[in-house]
């Protein structure tokens, strides 16, 4: 991985849950995420996990698609809708099936990310990368180094400028929800996702994702949870930014 | 000799922001417009070799600015559509009006600056 494996957490290593009624998949993915930096727990079904993400904050949890009793979607429904607003912990599922037939699902059931089973040790450290801290480290040293390397003026301009850009986007989209305001909540969201897509912030993304499909489906009474989340997350990656902006790579 | 200029448009800050800088240290001179309305204008007065477009802008969007650019009859600028989504349907459409290629954001800065000289390259003075 490059530089800054993981800018969310500083100094603490991501927690991460992995969800698998095999024993065998178990081990091998906690061995791979405990040498990739993780302070791993392991959950045996899918009521298991929604048990310990009840009671940890997890970075991120690698959830097994297919399992008896729970499967890995009625688990992760279940975490979504014992998560209070302002949480969201990405989910990224494990399956052996055909990517494009599984990813709508698990999109739907609220999941964030689909890997392929078995997932090899440069996907998971990519997925960790990508999922468990607020910005995309990989992409956004690939941007930095797009835009002059470490310490260039226009990355330091376009992390500036998207941070205030944002805040405004934020505040739009703040008071269009509270107005119920259909277009203006779709316009903001749309925006907020576009801009973010070049930092890596996926969870934003994705919530805005979310944001525009209850705006398409005429759902607004759901949509100030996500605006909760969302100022939340937003606070989170403003941190990484700016610190990735000032100091440049760890 | 003159720096050839660019027109962007697009209503993401940030997009713009980068494309400009880029574009400037490859020697092009840009203007931004934050609509479709300012981009028209800035075509209209400026002229460029290049235009960016990101059709789903407030006030006027990108459908609307390449209609009225092709019912002009003036010489088209090098067309680039910027988009949020893959769509076999929508590139057919902004080509259909004159522009030359289609590209999904988040782009890759690079790429695309080297994809934006090619075009202007091809398309000559105007």
């Amino acid at each position: 991985m490059k530089s800054g494996q993981l800018l969310s957490n500083q100094n603490q290593p991501p927690q991460v849950l992995v969800v698998d009624d095999s024993a065998t998949n178990r081990d091998i993915l906690e061995a791979m995420l405990m040498k990739l930096g993780c302070l791993v727990q392991c959950a045996a079904s899918g009521q298991e996990a929604v048990e310990k993400a009840a009671k940890n904050r997890f970075d991120l949890i690698f959830m097994d698609y297919q399992m008896p009793h729970m499967s890995g979607l009625d688990a992760a429904r279940e975490i979504r809708k014992q998560e209070g607003p302002g949480r969201r912990t990405p989910i990224t599922a494990l399956t052996a099936s055909t990517m494009d037939v599984i990813k709508g699902p698990c999109l739907a059931a609220g999941m964030d990310d689909v890997l392929t089973k078995p997932a090899s040790f440069d996907a998971l450290s990519a997925n960790l990368a990508k999922w468990a801290s607020p910005v995309d480290s990989v992409l956004l040293a690939n941007l930095r180094d797009e835009l002059g390397g470490p310490g260039s003026a226009i990355f330091q301009e376009a992390v500036a400028s998207y941070l205030d850009e944002s805040a405004l986007h934020l505040s739009a989209l703040e008071k269009a929800a509270a107005l119920q305001q259909a277009e203006s909540i779709g316009y903001e969201a749309h925006i907020l996702k576009g801009s973010s897509g070049y930092f890596g912030a996926h969870r934003v993304q994705n919530l805005c994702l979310q944001i525009e499909s209850l705006v398409k489906s005429n759902q607004l009474a759901g949509v100030a949870r996500y605006v909760t989340e969302l100022q939340g997350e937003f606070l989170r990656v403003s941190a990484t930014l700016q610190m990735e902006a000032s100091h440049g790579p760890a | 000799m003159d720096q050839p200029k660019a027109v962007l448009c697009d209503d993401d800050r940030t997009t713009t922001l980068i494309l400009k800088r880029l574009l400037e240290k490859a020697g092009f001179t840009v203007f931004v417009g934050g609509n479709g309305k300012e981009g028209l204008a800035l075509v209209g007065a400026d002229h460029p070799r290049l235009l960016v477009l990101y059709p789903d802008m407030p006030v006027k969007n990108g459908i609307q600015v390449l209609t009225e650019l092709k019912q002009s009859g003036e010489s088209l600028p090098q067309i680039l559509v910027l988009t949020a989504h893959e769509s076999p349907e929508d590139e057919a459409q902004v080509k259909s009006l004159g522009a030359l290629e289609m590209v999904v954001k988040p782009f890759k800065p690079s790429e695309l600056v080297l994809k934006l000289q090619g075009l202007a390259a091809a398309g000559g003075g105007l």
